[in-house]
């Protein structure tokens, strides 16, 4: 559905894309992952025909972006950054403007303007000034326009940016309910939304493709890679038997939260690091009084093995 | 394109700004009949109409200054620019929003030389005749202001730029009477967009100045959408 080949954008010297390669099939969902600034707005902004690729091609459903722009563009609907709302129109006003310019049919506007309104949840605010909706409805009013036609692409950039957490479950089922028949790119910086809502995940490092995952693969990476432990003994005794456990990459003290025990964050890479820490908690006669995987910090830990320190992966040719 | 261009001209009546445009323009415009007409018991409406361009100059930014440069701000060019819309048609269908707001305001100023008519004779043909200059002289700075608002994102830097540009053109009107040179005047005489309304206001129709503004018009969107098409390419 989307292909993009050898894609490079350039600004000047500084080049903001370097030779990304990548399909999505239809019907799947895609995230692309990478920290701020790494690139990925810009991705998507190439992939929609926003910007134009210095070098490269963007293949929409077999269509040249370049060539054909305005025949590859009526097959997807595009949420930016920052939802393209006017403040001053009416919801339904703004979503019939939407239709009119992407070539929905004037017979067909009405019918598919409530339905939208009605799958993202926003009927009750359709004729509300959008100046005056929240930032979770106006972000729902920014995914509404880009679902609207019903498009066989859809491309998200960061749609759960801002919302409370109710709001972020209601719009992943949403994309979810989505993708179940349709082809969605979505990004994110944050490793578990996509790996809630994704099939595949692409990361993007400094412009560079570094990695192209399944997603069951990227989370055994990265929840195996990082334990929170306390343990009943003295920082100062626990740390150099900790440090000389082998696996161990990296120690980390916490904050402790229980009289006299210490909590340290271990971030290691064999997997017979747990059992190994154990037995060193029992040989020296101490308790242990917690193990868990630091799900909190999972992103900040798949981060971390895609960070600068790190090795760049290279990238499996993206097939779906 | 009509839908950019419906959504536009709703929205110079939402944002006040449409009502702001014509209540300026008809006050000052009352105020130069009423000097130039009624207390001088003067039936030459055109005099008025060539004042009004001033009027004009003094308002125009009103109707333009937002009509790129805010959809940059926003970021709403990325709905725009990604819809199945071509640069032309965005750029034209905002030009003729703020086209038909300028042309409402100056169809209401017509109850002026209705008024002249019912105390006087004037010559309604002559009137017309300058009412068509004058529109196409408006269409020719709305333009101006057009591509002004597409080079930046900022409305106030828009107005001001706009109000700087057709300042540059009335002062190549003040140095066409200075220049020695009979033929850089003369090319300076051709070029001047306010020169060319003349021959409305004294009552000819000149088709070349007819030309002249739609083609200069023309020149000007062209140039937006241009200016447009390279900020995508430089990501400006």
């Amino acid at each position: 559905m989307l292909q993009l080949q050898n894609v490079t954008k350039r600004y000047g010297d500084k080049t903001a894309l370097r030779n990304i390669s990548f399909q999505v099939g239809e019907g799947e969902v895609l995230g692309l992952l990478g920290r701020n600034g790494a690139g990925k707005s810009t991705l998507m902004n190439l992939a929609t025909g926003y910007l134009p690729c210095t070098e490269g091609t963007v293949l929409v459903g077999g269509i040249d972006m370049t060539q054909e722009p305005r025949k590859a563009k009526r097959h997807m609907g595009y949420l930016p950054e920052q939802p393209p709302v006017y403040d001053t129109m009416a919801v339904a006003d703004y979503l019939r403007f939407v239709g009119k310019i992407k070539g929905v049919p004037r017979a067909r506007l009405s019918e598919e303007v409530d339905d939208i309104c009605e799958r993202v949840g926003i009927t009750r605010m359709r004729n509300s000034l959008i100046r005056n909706l929240s930032k979770g409805y106006r972000q729902r009013v920014g995914i509404a326009q880009a679902m609207l036609g019903n498009p066989e692409l859809l491309v998200l950039d960061e749609p759960t940016a801002g919302l409370d957490p109710v709001q972020i479950v209601e719009i992943r089922e949403l994309i979810r309910s989505f993708g179940r028949s349709r082809t969605v790119l979505i990004s994110s910086h944050i490793l578990a939304e996509i790996a809630e809502i994704c099939e595949r995940v692409l990361i993007i490092r400094e412009g560079e493709l570094v990695a192209d995952h399944k997603v069951e693969e990227l989370g055994k990476s990265a929840t195996g890679g990082m334990l929170h432990v306390r343990i009943t003994a003295g920082t100062d005794r626990c740390r150099p038997v900790l440090e000389a456990l082998s696996g161990l990459t990296g120690l980390k003290q916490l904050r402790a939260r229980e009289t006299g025990a210490a909590d340290f964050e271990c971030t290691y890479t064999d997997s017979a690091f747990r059992q190994k820490l154990f037995d060193a908690v029992a040989e020296n006669g101490w308790r242990l009084l917690l193990m868990q995987p630091a799900e909190a910090n999972i992103e900040e830990a798949f981060l971390r093995l895609t960070s600068e320190q790190n090795p760049i992966e290279p990238a499996k040719e993206g097939t779906p | 394109m009509s839908a950019v261009y419906q959504r536009e001209l709703k929205d110079y009546f939402q944002t006040m700004l449409g009502y702001v445009f014509i209540g300026a323009f008809l006050f000052l415009a009352g105020i130069l009949f009423a000097v130039n007409n009624i207390l001088t018991h003067n039936a030459a409406f055109n005099t008025t109409l060539n004042d009004c361009i001033y009027v004009f100059m003094l308002t125009s930014p009103l109707l333009t200054m937002r009509l790129l440069a805010d959809e940059k701000r926003a970021k709403r060019d990325q709905l725009l620019l990604t819809s199945s819309l071509s640069l032309a048609q965005i750029v034209a269908g905002k030009y003729l929003a703020a086209l038909s707001v300028f042309a409402v305001t100056i169809g209401l100023t017509f109850v002026y030389p209705v008024i002249l008519l019912l105390l006087g004779s004037p010559s309604m043909v002559l009137i017309l005749n300058g009412y068509f200059g004058f529109f196409l002289l408006g269409a020719a700075l709305l333009a101006v202001g057009v591509l002004v608002s597409s080079i930046t994102e900022n409305q106030l830097s828009a107005a001001v730029g706009t109000y700087g540009f057709l300042l540059l053109f009335l002062t190549l009107d003040l140095l066409v009477s200075q220049v020695r040179s009979s033929w850089f005047s003369g090319v300076l005489q051709w070029f001047s967009v306010f020169r060319r309304f003349k021959p409305f206001q004294f009552g000819s129709f000149s088709v070349s100045s007819a030309v002249y503004y739609i083609v200069f018009s023309a020149l000007f969107l062209f140039l937006s959408g241009m200016v447009m098409e390279r900020r995508r390419w430089s990501g400006a």
